[in-house]
């Protein structure tokens, strides 16, 4: 039995459990330790699962445990499978790792709040769901895991359920992801009527090995993993998920849901590599999603929309890498991502707490001097998302831009969309960081930012999960550095072999372009909006509107489905339907009615009942015997 | 075999039961729809009986004895909730006790 | 010299723990002293159940092979043996909420000497193998039931609810008692097993016997049009007898009916399996639509009853081993269901003095809020939602049908659980949608009292209700492992 895995999943479950069940009993900040404990003790049985996994041979480091058969009808098991492989345990780490630096710092964070213990199991519940899709060892779990994950994402990006906006951003949410789920969900079914399989060895063993139906699989797949990972053509959820507390932030779009969809095309490689297709679209909607959304950051003006969107471009980046076939790259920047981009939110949120709640960065400026720390490690998170060495993102990123050269023309096409968006990225994430924390402080934050108890940055429990993810941003990448020592590529080998391998050469030259118009970018950046030497130009009306993607769905969706739908209610819902089921229920009334007239409480009545069926059943019986 | 055909006791023991039954449901106090109760207990009674005795097993006529007493002590449950009705002067007709309907 | 046949004790291990505390109660009824006579009854009850259900789970294990026993007269199989577990659980589960059922006082022993010996004589019922014994058990609990439902002569309906039962119940006593003088009449022999052997094929005879004791039985598990007794007994009986009269007895006359018609009827599967459709649609039909205007909760709960009498003969009229495992399984979720929903009823009883109805339940999910959504959870579960073992419970008996070739029972079964979705959905809007305050009701003698017993029998109801869908596999292999003793 792997103990550890199972207790890094179930003590969120426990800790959701447990706060929902006590009630009143525990307060806020007890709920908030219980939330906090339990996200290191999974942790830690993350740690040791993974100590245990080094200490063996490379072959023997896959373990599968079962823990009771819920169904079986002849060869078709459904159990309740962990599956604990070095791509199960990497996620587990950077998810627990993560998550419980975030669920600490939201103890901080949400202090004050009346509905605090609500806010912390919908945290652990979320944590729950997020390890159950990447620790479930076949297709069922995966799916439960990943309908859950958008059930608790839904519950928490509308926790201020008293604010409208937040209420339909959940909605939006929840109403892509199921889009997503619902496209995945079919695809796993055609998987199990093909192959009769639900672990994942079965099923890559038995999956169709190319043709149409292969192709359907890996497009019902892809669709989940654009929903979840927020990637065109169904990334609109996203930015409007900031309407959420800002850890939840932090968590969706740093450790967890958003990388599920890199998760999955890393698991289901075999299936995409049936479709190459569909791996290609992968790879060409993650670099059309990188620019766009590059574009888009540029103009936003509310914090975390500028981070929101930024996660959708390095998204886009992990999606080349891994759909190009550099999985291991792809897996990597996924956990560099994870530590400078959750720096950077929880960053944001100590300025929106310092600032009682403003986001929007006009209203920002000069804070540089008053909140130093905060600016210290937001530096390191900008410098770590443009990839600027030694930064963590620079290992990462250039890793994926370099494996794209080897993929001949298409990869070409991958490689210049990865450079611009690299040019992006400089503008979009330096033009935040000279606004909010260069030169003067803006009126409002002379306003309204002052300390009644001395602690600017923040509490403690804020102040320390910052500071240890601007170490890990800082320090992360070395974990692999291709040219020269690849620790990550040996581990992830032997669960999702990489077929694109840049030369060193390749290196050199990503390396080189990238750094370069990552530099570049800051100092457009800095003419601009730190030194202001050149005037900001106007905004183009395209990136404003965020390429109209919201207008579009309400034309095509919405406002069709609008339309249909009065026509069918005046010509077939009032007159048919609603007839019909109003002379239903006056059917089904009156027949109530009457059979209680007949339960009339007498007891030669029911003698009568009974003798009578008993004449009918026997006479029925007597003639057709 | 002495005695008429078993078909004939069939015969007896199936009116028995008709006549319980229709005096359960025609008659109002609780005191006679118990004994046409027995009425029909009895008329299955003989039934088992003839039977036993046209085959020459005994285990209809144990069966028999056995039933005589399971009737005797729903009887007696029977009687006992009479009783406890007398005694909170609820009127002993089946046709009034209609509070529990619909 | 008399024939002394060898008597198996262990197997009856079950009748005699529950037989020998009925004694024992009605012992401590007169010589224990009053202060004590209530704690003290109700340990020994529980002992007892807790001891029939060790036994009756100890039997079920030893008895791979099943064989009739003690002279023909009971069955030792896995069929027989899995029923007294049932049934022992749903005493153990109504002793727990009888404990807070304000009874007087110089009743409570005699109450809890009943309640043993009714289960006593259910779990003797289960075993029975011949028709006389079959009798012998049926009257046993029956007796003792009439006697439990009207024990409480200070209820309005009480008295009512036991004469009626009495009445009608020994109406379907001498019906089953005269179908088995027949069918003896046909084969020449009691004995399950030997109908089967001497039939005669088709005499009239055996199939008048045979379509009266399906009414005895069927009068037993409350299906349509014998199930007239039902609301009104559920409803005027005391809360907890009606929740074992609900549960336990369900288990006993459906496991009865299952093992008579199979074991000794296989000739005449044509005529049952056709006879038990017909009753368990109009069952389904009358339970289902008779609920929708019911106000009464009790009552209501006894309507649904009935409507689920009708699932579970769908199961018995399949006549294929997975009609019997999904019977055996369906019977499991569903009495923690039964049992778990009319505890919460007598709680909230408790609370208010009076007759629950769907008015008085407002608010209830809220101020007791575990008992309000362990009630939800069971309404869930009597409608078959994924999550409670209610779900798996309608799936097998669907398949079930379904490899009967009878595809039509299933769309019958479908509409019916709609329909019931309105009356068991009504219970939890009132529980939880309306506000206590606005009906200005207040429990009686200020804040409600938490009880302990009645919480945990709720919980253990919850248990079973939520592990049943869970724990699928076992209880499924458990229940494949009964239905062999029948010979299909």
């Amino acid at each position: 039995m792997n103990t550890a895995a199972w207790v890094t999943l179930l003590a969120p479950l426990a800790s959701a459990v447990a706060i929902t069940l006590t009630g009143n009993l525990l307060s806020r900040r007890q709920a908030g330790f219980l939330a906090t404990g339990a996200a290191l003790v999974a942790f830690g049985a993350a740690i040791t699962a993974f100590v245990t996994m080094v200490g063996k041979d490379a072959e023997e480091r896959i373990a599968q445990t079962t823990s009771w058969t819920w169904l079986s009808a002849g060869s078709f098991h459904v159990n309740l499978t962990l599956l604990t492989d070095q791509l199960s345990i990497m996620m587990m780490l950077i998810i627990t790792g993560v998550g419980s630096l975030i669920v600490a710092y939201s103890v901080g964070y949400i202090d004050g709040d009346d509905e605090e213990r609500r806010f912390f199991a919908y945290m652990s519940l979320f944590l729950f769901s997020m390890l159950l899709l990447v620790q479930g060892g076949d297709l069922l779990l995966l799916l439960a895991g990943w309908g859950m994950v958008g059930l608790s994402s839904y519950l928490l990006i509308g926790y201020h359920q008293h604010r409208a906006a937040a209420v339909a951003a959940a909605k939006k949410a929840f109403v892509m992801n199921a889009f997503g789920d619902a496209a995945m969900a079919m695809s796993l079914f055609l998987l199990v009527q093909h192959t009769g399989r639900l672990d994942y060895a079965g099923v890559f063993e038995n999956a169709p090995g190319g043709g149409a139906l292969a192709t359907v699989i890996a497009l019902g797949l892809l669709g989940g993993a654009l929903a979840k990972s927020a990637q065109i053509p169904l990334h609109t959820w996203l930015p409007d998920a900031m309407e959420g507390p800002t850890p939840v932030s932090a968590l969706i779009h740093a450790a967890t849901m958003v990388t599920a969809g890199v998760y999955l095309i890393v698991r289901c490689h075999p299936l995409f590599e049936n479709a190459k297709a569909v791996e290609n679209l992968a790879a060409g909607l993650g670099a059309v999603t990188l620019v766009m959304a590059g574009l888009i950051a540029l103009v936003q003006t509310d914090i975390k929309r500028v981070i929101a969107y930024s996660t959708m471009s390095q998204i886009g980046y992990m999606f080349v890498g891994a759909a190009a076939g550099s999985y291991v790259n792809g897996m990597f920047h996924l956990m560099t991502h994870a530590f400078f981009k959750a720096l950077l939110f929880l960053a944001a949120g100590i300025i929106i707490h310092a600032l009682h709640d403003e986001q929007d960065i006009r209203k920002m400026g000069g804070l540089g001097k008053k909140l130093p720390h905060t600016r210290t490690v937001f530096l390191i998170g900008s410098l770590a998302l443009v990839g600027v060495p030694p930064f963590s993102g620079f290992f990462s990123k250039d890793a994926i831009i370099a494996s794209t050269l080897d993929r001949g023309t298409f990869g070409l096409f991958l490689f210049g969309a990865c450079l611009i968006g690299a040019f992006l990225t400089g503008v979009y994430t330096f033009r935040l960081y000279f606004i909010v924390f260069h030169g003067e402080q803006s009126a409002f934050a002379k306003e309204h930012l002052h300390e009644p108890h001395g602690r600017l940055e923040g509490p403690l429990s804020m102040v320390w999960p910052v500071t240890i993810l601007g170490v890990l941003a800082a320090v992360g990448g070395l974990v692999q550095f291709a040219p020269v020592w690849h620790p990550l590529t040996r581990w992830l080998e032997p669960i999702a072999p990489s077929f694109a391998e840049a030369t060193n050469t390749q290196e050199f030259i990503a390396s080189a372009g990238t750094v370069a118009l990552g530099l570049l970018g800051i100092y457009v950046a800095w003419t601009m909006f730190g030194a202001k030497t050149r005037p900001v130009p106007q905004p183009v009306a395209a990136f404003e509107a965020k390429f109209w993607w919201d207008e579009l769905y309400d034309a095509i969706f919405y406002r069709p489905a609008v339309a249909a739908s009065a026509l069918l209610r005046r010509l077939v819902e009032v007159p048919l339907v609603f007839g019909s089921i109003n002379e239903l229920t006056r059917g089904f009334r009156i027949g109530s009615v009457e059979l209680a007239r007949v339960q009339n409480g007498l007891v030669r009545s029911y003698a009568f009942a009974l003798t009578t069926g008993l004449a009918v059943l026997t006479v029925i019986f007597l003639v057709t015997k | 075999m002495h005695g008429p055909d078993v078909s004939w006791y069939l015969a007896l023991s199936g009116l028995m039961f008709t006549i319980g039954a229709i005096g359960v449901l025609v008659r109002r106090s609780p005191l006679i729809i118990l004994l046409s109760v027995e009425i029909m207990l009895n008329g299955a009674n003989l039934a088992l009986i003839a039977f036993a005795r046209h085959f020459g097993h005994a285990d209809g006529q144990v069966f028999a004895i056995a039933v005589m007493a399971v009737a005797a002590s729903e009887v007696v449950v029977g009687l006992g909730l009479i009783v406890a009705m007398g005694r909170r002067n609820i009127e002993l007709d089946v046709d009034k006790l209609r509070t529990l309907r619909g | 010299m008399i024939n002394k046949p060898h008597v198996d004790w262990f197997a009856l291990s079950p009748t005699l723990a529950l037989i020998g505390a009925s004694g024992l109660l009605l012992l401590v009824s007169v010589l224990a002293p009053k202060r004590t006579r209530k704690p003290l009854a109700a340990t020994i009850a529980g002992a007892a159940f807790l001891t029939a259900l060790v036994f009756a789970i100890a039997l079920t294990d030893k008895s791979a092979h099943g064989a009739a026993i003690v002279a023909d007269a009971i069955f030792r199989d896995r069929w027989t043996g899995l029923a007294q577990v049932l049934i022992a659980g749903c005493g153990l589960v109504a002793v727990l909420i009888s404990y807070g059922e304000r009874w007087r006082e110089e009743h409570v022993g005699e109450y809890y000497a009943l309640l043993t010996a009714a289960g006593a004589g259910l779990v003797f019922f289960v075993s029975a193998s011949n028709l006389m014994t079959l009798f012998l058990g049926l009257e046993w609990f029956s007796i003792a039931l009439y006697v439990l439902c009207a024990i409480d002569i200070h209820l309005v309906g009480s008295l009512e609810a036991g004469l009626k039962y009495l009445i009608i119940g020994a109406i379907g006593s001498a019906t089953l008692l005269f179908g088995s003088a027949l069918v003896y009449g046909a084969t020449g022999s009691l004995g399950f097993d030997q109908i089967a052997a001497g039939t005669h094929a088709h005499s009239g005879l055996l199939v008048g016997g045979l379509a009266m004791v399906i009414v005895g039985l069927a009068f037993k598990t409350s299906a349509a049009p014998f199930h007239m007794w039902t609301p009104d007994v559920y409803q005027g009986a005391p809360t907890p007898v009606t929740a074992f009269m609900a549960a336990a007895t369900k288990v006993g006359a459906l496991v009865v009916t299952a093992r008579i018609l199979v074991t000794a009827f296989p000739s005449e599967q044509h005529l049952w399996t056709w006879a038990l459709a017909g009753i368990a649609i109009a069952s389904l039909v009358v339970g289902n639509i008779a609920a929708l205007a019911q106000r009464n909760v009790k009552r209501l709960l006894a309507y649904s009853s009935v409507s689920h009498a009708g699932f579970m003969l769908f199961a018995i009229a399949a006549a294929n081993t997975l009609g019997a495992r999904s019977l055996m399984y369906y019977l499991i979720p569903y009495c923690a269901m039964s049992l778990g929903a009319f505890a919460v009823v007598a709680a909230r009883e408790r609370e208010l003095g009076a007759p629950v109805t769907l008015e008085n339940l407002a608010g209830f999910g809220w101020d007791r809020p575990f008992l309000g959504v362990a009630m939800w959870v069971f309404m869930l579960g009597f409608l078959g939602f994924p999550l409670t073992g209610g779900f798996w419970g309608k799936i097998y008996v669907f398949s079930a049908v379904y490899q009967h070739g009878w595809w039509w029972l299933i769309v019958v079964g479908v509409v019916a659980t709609m329909v019931s979705a309105v009356y068991y959905l009504a219970i939890v809007r009132s529980m939880f949608l309306r506000d206590s305050v606005e009906l200005a009701l207040a429990p009686v003698g200020g804040a409600p009292s938490r009880e302990v017993a009645l919480s945990i029998g709720v919980a253990a109801c919850l248990v079973v209700t939520v592990g049943s869908f869970f724990a699928v596999q076992p209880l499924i292999d458990a229940a494949h492992a009964a239905s062999r003793a029948l010979p299909f």
